[in-house]
């Protein structure tokens, strides 16, 4: 049996005195895209932050390749290979994608093959070099973000919302690379609001609802269920 | 949407030289456990430290009263003061970590605020 590479179990955590996880258990195994769907308000983001070390959860464990990490900061956490693209891309945008990539070599990543291996990836960014980041499109911006994710070549990769405010055509090519990833055997966790994207290219899906995992499944099994568990008829188990 | 991928490789096939690195790598994380909540602790040890303080000025107090003696008088004055120390150092510490606690949730909600804003500039 391989040790899970992300695993939570009855993981607690909020905002100060805010709780919004309410005992999420979740187990990501290498080379799996895990999809965790749900609405919005339901902790996807919070479960993202907790796993990158962005939050300290207030109860339960979070566990690396077995390893419980709980209070362990998020720049070791990233040093180590558990890498987030955040909701909302985080880019540069006063800087042109060239400079974007430079201020990813931080982690002594050589710049060379930084931009050869995104602009790779992603051909549309070569174009865009000498553009500022805030003026490429939001799909741009995206292909952005996750060329600086694999910076630093990571082993477990976080993604929130890719597809947040990005046309369908747009949302099929960025997810027709995660599943690239995939296979290269790269785990992922996916957190999305609109599953029908993400469900393609998933081998196992969550549906969250108010701060608790009600369902975990096969992706066809929870798409034919999502519908209804977002209006709020799924049962609790 | 159409994305339709391979299924990953999974479970049982051996780990990859990254996945062996990475492992290795987590072995060696320095893991605090961390507290989510730190203010709260603080607060109830400043809370503790003022009732403590206030008991400690009083019963000083109380002991001077009955007492002619200066030595003793001496140690009891000795305690009060350190009592009073106690109940405003206590003081402080709890309003410092109350006012903390308070403002993280201000600017979460601030936050929060200014996102649930910018959604609906961008969607109009």
């Amino acid at each position: 049996m391989v040790t899970p590479l992300l695993e939570l179990r009855n993981l607690r955590a909020g905002y100060g005195t805010i709780d919004v996880l309410h005992g999420v258990d979740l187990v990501l195994n290498p080379g799996e895209v895990y999809a965790l769907l749900g609405p919005n308000g339901a902790g996807k983001t919070t479960t993202l932050a907790v796993c990158s070390g962005q939050i300290t959860p207030s109860a339960g464990q979070v566990l690396v390749c077995g390893r419980e990490v709980n209070g362990t900061s998020s720049d070791a956490l990233a040093r180590a290979g558990v890498c987030l693209v955040p909701e909302g891309r985080g880019v540069f945008p006063n800087l042109t994608v060239d400079e974007n990539l430079r201020m990813y070599t931080h982690a002594g990543v050589n710049y060379g093959d930084l931009r050869e291996r995104a602009y790779t990836q992603f051909p549309r960014l070569k174009e865009r070099r000498r553009q500022l980041a805030g003026t490429l499109s939001g799909g741009e911006q995206q292909m952005l973000a996750i060329s600086r994710a694999l910076s630093t070549s990571p082993a477990l990769l976080l993604l929130d919302e890719l597809s947040m405010g990005l046309a369908p055509l747009i949302v099929e090519e960025l997810y027709g690379r995660v599943s690239e990833l995939a296979r290269e055997g790269l785990s992922i966790l996916i957190v999305e609001q609109f599953a029908q994207a993400v469900l393609g290219v998933s081998t196992i899906a969550s549906i969250m609802l108010h701060g608790r995992i009600t369902r975990t499944g096969p992706p066809h099994e929870i798409a034919d269920e999502l519908s209804a568990a977002y209006l709020g008829a799924s049962s609790s188990h | 949407m159409t994305v339709t991928a391979e299924t990953p490789a999974t479970s049982n096939e051996p780990l990859t030289p990254r996945l062996q690195q990475f492992q290795a790598e987590v072995e060696q994380l320095k893991v605090t456990g961390g507290r989510a909540n730190p203010e709260r602790t603080w607060m109830i040890l400043g809370g503790i430290a003022m009732a403590v303080g206030v008991v400690l000025t009083l019963v000083a107090w109380i002991l001077t009263q009955g007492t002619s003696s200066s030595l003793d008088f001496a140690s009891y004055n000795a305690m009060g003061n350190f009592g009073m120390t106690l109940a405003i150092a206590g003081t402080g510490l709890f309003l410092v970590m109350s006012l903390r606690r308070y403002f993280r949730y201000w600017l979460v909600r601030f936050i929060y605020e200014m996102r649930d804003q910018a959604d609906r500039v961008v969607s109009k």
